[in-house]
């Protein structure tokens, strides 16, 4: 059961899971989809790492859960973005660049 | 908010699962569609999709994880599994539980008591405002201590009463025995006190009153007793009309004021008999005037804190009062003393002295019954492993289907901590229990503690249950959940050659149970070998047959002259019975009391006072106490006359002043400064304590106008229990005012040794605990290892090894570990034996026959657990066990 992404930082899922539901409420698989769409096929979640994280960020009240009809005409779940929830977005969007920044420094460096 | 949400998930847990479930569901399916878009045939789309997706179990487990309390939900399934898993083997649970209880209980008990005495508040009214003042002197200058250290004399406390009665109610009150009846008949147990005793602890009367303070203000003007009401029942079988008699206490006549209600037992760790005013001292005890003298420590004080007043703060204005003290002459002769004054909430033991005097005691007591729990422990680990080895597959199936090892140990430990739980609850109920049959079974005077489980002892109970609980699972968790998954899986059980798991840590088990059972058998057998030698050692004195006559004339109305008369008398009758070989008279009989003195012989006249304790008898004393006379002579009817000064010394005081001399014909001077010639060297006695010589001793002769109060000796030819009436009935009718009772000398030394023989009792009753757990133990472990060996000894009985052959085998591997196991309690009990050199009467801490002898039967108990199951490996059919693999 080696997870070639389980090493994807934490605080990195959650902040993809946060932007893919920007624009609009997805449900998970939608979420999987969106953050491969976004991530030009580079990334794709797995489905282990996804619901945790899905729960997590419900526990903390950055998303919101809400059942809906999915585009297959079968009842889903969907996840909204909160209003802390685009406040963290934010945050953490701003501090992962100012790392990635950093980290191009360190490596164009030397 | 958050909180909210995570009880609330709690509670709606079905809901959360179904909707997880119907949430990944979701998923798969639209994964399937997906996959089959992408070109895949409709089977291989749905397990592409399953593929992908991953073990939904696991992820259903991490989703759970993520949301609501998982370790109290976890813990909330691990406790139904427990339970189950449990109800499932009634017999082990019982067995564990049992187990369990006695060592938690054993704990518990000991805490109870330690509790009671050093901690828990008196038990009077209101105790919470009660406070100890202990007084700590140091400096330059001469104190008399009598009692302890930390105690005060009487202007001290008339000092702090007075200056500190604002924020503090003083009394000051001292514990002694008067005699009640005569000399042996009846030592009451009394306390002095001060006027306001009963009003400052809040004391009520069951019959008549109490005394008030303004009662008791003249020394020597309130002859007025108030009767214990367990003293009263007992002495007067509850008369009511008692109340306004006159009782003789030290041959004075008192006035029964009341008695006090039964709720009331005094302050004092052994219950009075009755209460006198501290006022007339000078009247009961003779000697200096104790109520005036400086420099000397004798009574203690306690108080009640004023409304509103803090402990801290009394601590201040007293503290500041006994600096003052300090340098008040008119307090003491040594200014240059400083006082350090220690106030804090009463308790019976609680002076700085006492303290570091009780402290090993309670350590060494503490640490007794913590190893009879690490032996229990030890043996319920090991039937936890064998329990393991059984459940091996479970486990291994659980593990597979991917339960992961921290989940597993948490769950084996969840049982181990739920029988450690039921047993912490059986354990309480156990002390509970013996709290309320202890009091009766102890042997000696009635003792004031409340041994009643109350929070601390509770909270005490569960602090050792859930210790218990997790150092006896935590190995045997470990241990189960190590398991190699394909061994477990493909076979059942261990094949030839594997190596037996955890027989190192089984056998380590059994070595740390032997040890700590050695270490208390040890203990007992030492204090049983002790008392042994108490009860049939030469004391020096004639213990069989001996009977001990107390009667008080002063009581039934005699002076003291005649009082005397009425003794000589009496022993002269006793003496003409038939049956009686010889009578004598005595202030003091051994073992009940001794008069200490100081006294400087005639070779070192001017040199420092040196302890002896005396005893005044009469000339026929020696001969009825069988006390023979090894040089000069004993007294005769001439020498009461007291025209001259004479004395018998004993030989160790002989032997200490006179070394190389003939004592007869020398002199020595007592404190008053006497002087006494020795006509005669007597046997050393031991009439302090069975088993110890005393140290210098001497006699005088009785007089007739001196003691008032003295004992008849009586030595019978015969038994004594055929003569026992006779002369009960010769000194009724000889005088039938006067009350007379009769002790035999076997009991008065069967009293003596009351406490070694709990010590004793109790001592062996945990190491017989402890060896009946190791027998188990080591049974289970050889029983196990026999079961895992099966096919092992097949092929070894095939191969033409002998059932004896075996049999010798497996019995020779058990007795090596335990081998080990008694060495190492052997030297343990070799190191801290001498804790017990006061209480094993001369005895040798390393008294070899104890040593080799709890080591035999030990070695013996272990051949035989080891036996039985060898007996079993010893009749495998070869055949069978190598058919089964």
């Amino acid at each position: 059961m080696s997870n070639p992404q389980a090493d994807l930082l934490q605080g990195t899922l959650d902040l993809l899971i946060l932007k893919s539901l920007q624009a609009e409420p997805r449900h998970g698989f939608g979420i999987v989809g969106r953050i491969r769409q976004l991530s030009r096929d580079m990334l794709t979640v797995e489905q282990g790492s996804l619901y945790p994280a899905l729960y997590r960020l419900e526990e903390q009240g950055w998303i919101k859960a809400e059942w809906g009809v999915s585009e297959n005409n079968r009842k889903a779940k969907f996840y909204t973005l909160t209003a802390s929830g685009r406040k963290q977005l934010a945050v953490e969007t701003d501090s992962w660049e100012k790392l990635s920044v950093a980290i191009n420094f360190v490596l164009r460096g030397a | 908010m958050k909180l909210l949400r995570k009880i609330h998930a709690l509670f709606r847990k079905g809901q959360l699962e179904a909707e997880m479930a119907a949430e990944m569901r979701h998923h798969l399916e639209l994964q399937e569609e997906a996959n089959r878009r992408a070109g895949l045939a409709p089977a291989e789309a749905r397990d592409a999709a399953l593929r992908q997706f991953g073990n939904v179990a696991s992820l259903q487990e991490r989703g759970r994880e993520a949301r609501g309390w998982l370790w109290l939900e976890h813990f909330r399934q691990d406790l139904r599994y427990a339970a189950r898993s449990l109800r499932k083997s009634p017999g082990f649970t019982a067995v564990v539980v049992l187990t369990l209880a006695l060592g938690i209980g054993a704990n518990a008990g000991i805490f109870s008591v330690l509790r009671a005495v050093a901690w828990r508040p008196l038990p009077v009214r209101d105790p919470a405002g009660l406070v100890n003042l202990h007084q700590g002197i140091s400096g330059n200058g001469t104190r008399y201590v009598e009692g302890g250290v930390y105690r005060v004399s009487y202007p001290e406390y008339l000092n702090y009463r007075d200056r500190g009665a604002g924020a503090v109610d003083l009394l000051a009150f001292e514990d002694t025995t008067l005699t009640q009846g005569g000399v042996a008949a009846a030592g009451v147990r009394s306390v002095l006190a001060t006027g306001n005793y009963f009003a400052v602890l809040g004391a009520t009367a069951e019959v008549g009153r109490l005394w008030t303070a303004p009662e008791c203000e003249v020394p020597g003007a309130c002859a007025f007793v108030v009767l214990g009401y367990d003293y009263w029942r007992r002495q007067f079988g509850g008369d009511r009309d008692v109340v306004g008699h006159t009782l003789a206490l030290n041959g004075q006549p008192f006035t029964i004021l009341g008695v006090a209600a039964p709720d009331f037992r005094g302050v004092d760790l052994e219950v009075p008999d009755l209460w006198v005013p501290l006022a007339m001292r000078g009247q009961l005890l003779t000697g200096s005037d104790r109520l005036r003298a400086r420099d000397l420590s004798w009574l203690r004080v306690l108080g009640r804190l004023r409304p509103g007043v803090a402990l801290a703060q009394a601590g201040q204005v007293l503290s500041l009062i006994g600096s003052q003290a300090e340098t008040d002459t008119t307090l003491t002769d040594f200014p240059q003393r400083k006082i350090r004054v220690d106030v804090r909430s009463a308790a019976f033991l609680n002076s700085p002295e006492e303290r570091s005097r009780g402290l090993p005691i309670a350590a060494v007591a503490l640490s007794m019954v913590g190893l009879v729990l690490v032996v229990v422990c030890a043996n319920v680990s090991n039937l936890l492993l064998a329990r393991a080895a059984v459940r091996r597959r479970e486990i291994g199936v659980r593990l597979a289907l991917g339960a992961s090892r921290g989940r597993l140990i948490r769950q084996l430990l969840t049982e181990s901590l739920l029988l450690a739980g039921g047993a912490g609850l059986a354990g309480l109920a156990l002390t509970a229990l013996c709290a309320r049959l202890l009091p009766a079974i102890i042997p000696g005077p009635a003792l004031n503690l409340d041994l009643t489980p109350d929070w601390a002892v509770a909270a005490y109970c569960a602090a050792v249950s859930v210790a218990a609980g997790f150092i006896l699972g935590l190995l045997p968790a470990l241990q189960a959940t190590r398991v190699d998954l394909l061994s477990v899986l493909s076979a059942s059980g261990a094949r030839l050659g594997d190596r037996v798991g955890g027989t190192r840590l089984r056998h380590l088990l059994v070595i740390v149970q032997v040890a700590v059972s050695c270490v208390l058998l040890i203990a007992a057998g030492l204090l049983v070998r002790g008392l042994q030698r108490a009860m049939t050692s030469d004391l020096g004195f004639a213990r069989k047959n001996v009977l001990v006559l107390s009667a008080d004339p002063a009581a039934g109305g005699y002076a003291a002259a005649r009082a005397s008369a009425y003794y000589v008398q009496l022993a002269d009758r006793l003496a003409a019975l038939p049956g009686v070989k010889a009578v004598g008279l005595a202030a003091q009989v051994p073992l009940l009391g001794a008069r200490g003195d100081l006294v400087r012989p005639d070779t070192d006249a001017d040199g420092k006072p040196v302890e002896a304790n005396c005893n005044l008898v009469s000339p026929g004393y020696f001969a009825a106490l069988d006390i023979s006379l090894v040089r000069g002579r004993g007294f005769v009817a001439a020498d009461q006359r007291g025209v001259a000064r004479v004395a018998v010394v004993s030989q160790t005081m002989a032997n200490r002043f006179w070394a190389g001399l003939d004592p007869v014909g020398r002199r020595f001077s007592d404190h008053a400064g006497h002087a006494h010639e020795i006509i005669g060297v007597a046997r050393d006695t031991n009439s302090l304590l069975p088993g110890r010589a005393d140290g210098p001793f001497y006699y005088l002769p009785t007089t007739p106008q001196g003691e008032t109060a003295l004992a008849v000796v009586i030595r019978t030819e015969v038994d004594w229990r055929s003569l026992a009436r006779t002369v009960g009935e010769t000194a009724t009718t000889f005088d039938p005012r006067v009350a007379v009772s009769l002790r035999p000398m076997e009991e008065i030394i069967g009293q003596t040794l009351g406490p070694a023989q709990l010590a004793a009792a109790l001592m062996g009753a945990l190491g017989l605990l402890t060896t009946l757990l190791v027998a188990v133990g080591l049974y289970g472990v050889i029983a196990y290892v026999v079961n895992q060996r099966t096919q092992e000894i097949g092929v070894r009985m095939a191969l033409g090894a002998g059932p004896g052959r075996v049999q010798r085998q497996i019995v020779a591997d058990g007795v090596r570990v335990v081998a080990v196991g008694l060495g190492a309690g052997g030297l343990l009990a070799a190191a801290g034996s001498r804790v017990l050199q006061g209480a094993i009467f001369g005895l040798s801490p390393l008294d070899p026959v104890t040593f080799a002898g709890v080591g035999g039967l030990l070695l013996a108990i272990a051949a035989f657990a080891c036996w039985l199951p060898a007996r079993r490996a010893a009749k495998v059919d070869p055949m069978i066990a190598l058919r089964a693999e």
